[in-house]
């Protein structure tokens, strides 16, 4: 390191001087007042509008200002805020990109270029879900959850993962947690996570079955995609290697396509009889298909597949956003609905709260992004600054999915969405049995007849469109109607529905397959523990071994979902949400135990905020699903009535209608407690690990410290997506500086 | 069509030839996003770092690269 020293003096500064960079934030030109006065005028008069008008209508493009307003005012001051008194970036020092720089997963990345890549990897078919879900106790709860909740939790969780990460090397969750936890701490949290990952494939799973289920068009299509996946892959490896735009825009095309010639293939006889799947069989192929990709080689399937869907998330969300500001939808739900004071509600059962936080947990407060924000992202920063920028901004984008999700939900007919929504064991299935029990419900404003839901199943191009649960036939519905007004009419909106379907499919997949390889891992490195071999990821028993167990462990669950005489989403879709708030409850445990021991307890308040939200509602949740004595909402009080029908002696109880049912939803809510009680206890142990550790700090002890060593960076780029007056001025010195200048420090 | 192309109005040209940058700005974007010029970029990495090292050739560079990701597997979130 000894000759670095003179060499770096040559160097411009590494860092715009902290009291520079300071003094133009705290300096109100009138320029900025005016900017920042206007964009909170448009955020009062957008979130009045949601909250407070009670007119007949009003329109959608409400929400897109009140979540961008929200945002940019967040963005700006809150995690400001944040950084000032938390993180404390320092850009003189290196990030692991600059000090492990090897070319490839070590790399200083433009903050832009990876803003996307970063965003690609957390966003997918989590928030466009639950939102539709929660959309049965009106928009604005909803709405607000999703804003508010990224701005204090799921944003704040996302940027100190990320930065912690980023300060140890791109150390994952998993180590971290071993480290500031403990090992007890640690390993639940370990634990938490493999049956997290487990649950979480699953009930992604049973969307994409309940989406493909009867529906020719749709499993033409997106079974299309593996053979497009599979010539991709070939493509990359043998014809053009390393053309990844070239073949991602012919897989594009061909993707296009399969949507396009599925109305043809839905439309003729022996299509319709070929391609029309139950849902049983679809789960068996996505089983099949999950355990095969995951044992192929990535180049073949995974790697292509990755390219299509990340080519398809950005083009749909930049799609998604212009066709909701071009065709301004009106709204067709009320602000608070019946059902947020109730605990009966069709689509998810439970009452507002806790379950509304659970219902929707992408797109608020998200566990799984700490996966992603630990490890692979914080080894590509270029500058620690950035990260404001990549974690917290990443996360807010994803909320505004969510919200646009919302948005496209809620200009459906309400009568319609609850048609979709309500199970097979309400409806019975029949647009007469779906018409009647909505108007049953005696909701304001609703009158449903099993016409609309002909001619909506018509215009799809789908057979039916009753007790398409899931959230993603609705989301596709919504998205049609908004889109079809824009370009195309009617004539589309078959078309526009199952590019929605082949998208959400396309996320759900590749979360699925990668999802599976990561738990994989993690498993035989667990295994290996105890029986060394495991450890030698290249063995291909051990990884069969690996590879069967956690697919045996979704696809077990996706089967009794698929087959549950009570619904199957409404029931299971909880315990997603469950999963992932515990994950973020154990990303943030973790998150505090560091800020405890850097003493920093001053500001504590902005991780412990979240945590004690999030992990209030876990708990509070996972009690009503093990104590409620209400059976809908309670797994055992479910369990113990089905239990009791079956020693009386009865053939059919409730929606069962038969034994074998009713002692399937015996075993599935026996699956169902059992989980709840699982996450509730590993939540409390990472969760007293926690605050056993702050504690510790607080008392003095603070223990070694896990952070890398300090290496001084020799680098420069802005941090955030526009560069300041004085970071410009720094970057025009930079740019001056002859680029083949060795920059190894060793 | 050349003809036309010089009767064009500077105004015009000028909107044409800053549209066309604009594209190729968003495809650069994209192919970084993608991680489409990782080759490109190790390349460079290469240049300044190890100027002594011989590059791998293309198809190389893209058989290790996928051979890594076999082994550190990368998450997708939900």
């Amino acid at each position: 390191m000894s000759n670095i020293a003179p060499e770096q003096s040559e160097l411009p500064p590494a860092a715009v001087d902290p009291q520079v960079a300071e003094e133009y934030d705290r300096r109100w030109t009138p320029q900025k007042i005016i900017t920042w006065a206007i964009v909170a005028l448009v955020g009062a008069v957008a979130w009045s509008m949601i909250a407070i008008f009670r007119g007949e209508t009003i329109n959608a493009i409400w929400f897109v200002f009140a979540a961008a307003s929200t945002y940019l005012i967040a963005f700006r001051f809150y995690s400001k805020y944040i950084e000032r008194n938390i993180t404390k970036p320092d850009d003189t020092r290196a990030t692991p990109a600059e000090y492990n720089d090897n070319g490839k997963d070590f790399m200083p990345t433009d903050r832009r270029v990876l803003y996307g890549h970063h965003f690609a990897a957390i966003a997918g078919a989590g928030p466009l879900v639950g939102p539709v879900l929660a959309a049965q106790m009106g928009y604005l709860p909803g709405t607000i959850w999703i804003i508010v909740g990224v701005v204090l939790a799921g944003a704040v969780q996302d940027y100190l993962v990320m930065f912690f990460s980023m300060r140890r090397g791109g150390r994952s969750l998993g180590q971290m947690a071993r480290e500031e936890l403990g090992i007890i701490g640690g390993t639940a949290a370990l634990i938490a996570t493999l049956t997290i990952m487990i649950i979480i494939t699953a009930i992604l799973a049973l969307v994409v079955v309940n989406a493909l289920g009867e529906s020719p068009w749709g499993v033409y299509s997106v079974g299309l995609t593996l053979p497009i996946a599979l010539f991709m892959g070939v493509y990359l490896r043998f014809i053009r290697p390393g053309k990844v735009m070239e073949v991602s825009v012919i897989g594009f095309a061909l993707l296009m396509f399969a949507i396009i010639s599925g109305r043809w293939v839905a439309e003729s006889a022996w299509g319709a009889e070929f391609f029309h799947l139950d849902r049983t069989t679809i789960a068996w192929m996505i089983i099949i298909y999950g355990f095969i990709a995951a044992v192929l080689p990535v180049w073949l399937l995974l790697a292509p597949r990755d390219y299509l869907s990340t080519f398809m998330k950005i083009g749909v969300i930049f799609l998604l956003a212009i066709a909701i500001i071009v065709v301004r939808p009106t709204v067709n739900f009320p602000a608070i609905s019946e059902f947020a004071s109730r605990d009966n509600g069709p689509v998810v059962p439970g009452s507002l709260f806790p379950f509304l936080f659970v219902t929707i947990a992408c797109g608020a407060l998200s566990g799984f992004h700490a996966l992603i924000s630990s490890g692979t992202t914080p080894k590509l920063v270029e500058k620690e600054r950035q990260t404001r920028f990549l974690g917290y901004g990443g996360m807010l984008m994803e909320s505004f999915v969510a919200i646009m999700a919302l948005v496209a939900a809620i200009t459906i007919d309400r009568g319609i969405y609850f048609a979709m929504n309500s199970s097979a064991a309400a409806t019975g299935g029949t647009i007469e049995g779906a018409a009647a029990f909505v108007n049953s419900l005696g909701l304001t404003g609703v009158n449903l007849t099993p016409d609309m839901l002909a001619e909506l199943a018509r215009n799809v191009g789908e057979e039916s469109v009753v007790s398409r649960t899931g959230g993603a036939p609705t989301l596709a519905v919504g998205i049609a109607t908004v889109l079809h007004q824009w370009f195309g009419g009617t004539a589309l909106m078959g078309f526009w529905y199952h590019f929605a379907i082949m998208f959400e499919a396309l996320f759900i997949l590749t979360a699925v397959d990668a999802g599976t390889r990561v738990a994989r891992f993690m498993l035989q490195d667990t295994i290996g523990n105890f029986i060394p071999k495991f450890k030698d990821t290249s063995w291909t028993l051990g990884a069969w071994i690996c590879t069967a167990i956690m697919v045996g462990g979704w696809g077990y669950i996706l089967v009794l979902g698929v087959t549950d005489p009570l619904g199957g989403i409404n029931t299971f879709f909880p315990l997603f949400g469950i999963a992932n708030q515990l994950l973020a409850v154990i990303a943030l445990s973790v998150v505090m135990a560091i800020i405890a021991r850097r003493r920093n307890f001053k500001h504590l308040w902005v991780v412990v905020v979240p945590l004690s939200f999030a992990g209030v509602v876990t708990v509070t949740a996972s009690m009503y699903k093990i104590f409620s004595p209400v059976p809908a909402v309670g797994y055992w009080a479910q369990n113990n009535a089905f239990r009791t029908a079956l020693d009386e002696g009865k053939t059919s109880f409730g929606t069962a209608k038969t034994t074998e049912a009713m002692e399937a939803v015996v075993r599935n809510t026996t699956v169902q407690g059992t989980l709840s009680v699982v996450f509730v206890v590993l939540t409390l142990i990472v969760l007293i690990a926690s605050i056993i550790a702050t504690i510790r700090a607080a008392r003095g002890h603070v223990g070694v410290n896990t952070e890398d060593p300090r290496v001084e960076s020799r680098i420069y780029a802005p941090a955030s997506l526009f560069p300041t007056p004085p970071e410009r001025e720094l970057e025009a010195q930079w740019a001056k500086v002859p680029v083949t200048r060795p920059r190894r420090h060793h | 069509m050349a003809g036309a192309t010089g009767a064009r109005p500077p105004g015009l040209s000028r909107l044409f030839s800053g549209g066309l940058a604009g594209a190729r700005g968003v495809v650069t974007y994209l192919r970084g996003v993608m991680g489409a010029d990782a080759y490109e970029r190790y390349c460079a990495h290469l240049a300044v770092n190890h100027p002594d090292q011989e590059p791998p050739t293309e198809k190389q560079f893209w058989r290790d690269h996928m051979d890594w990701m076999e082994k550190n597997p990368q998450g997708r979130c939900c």
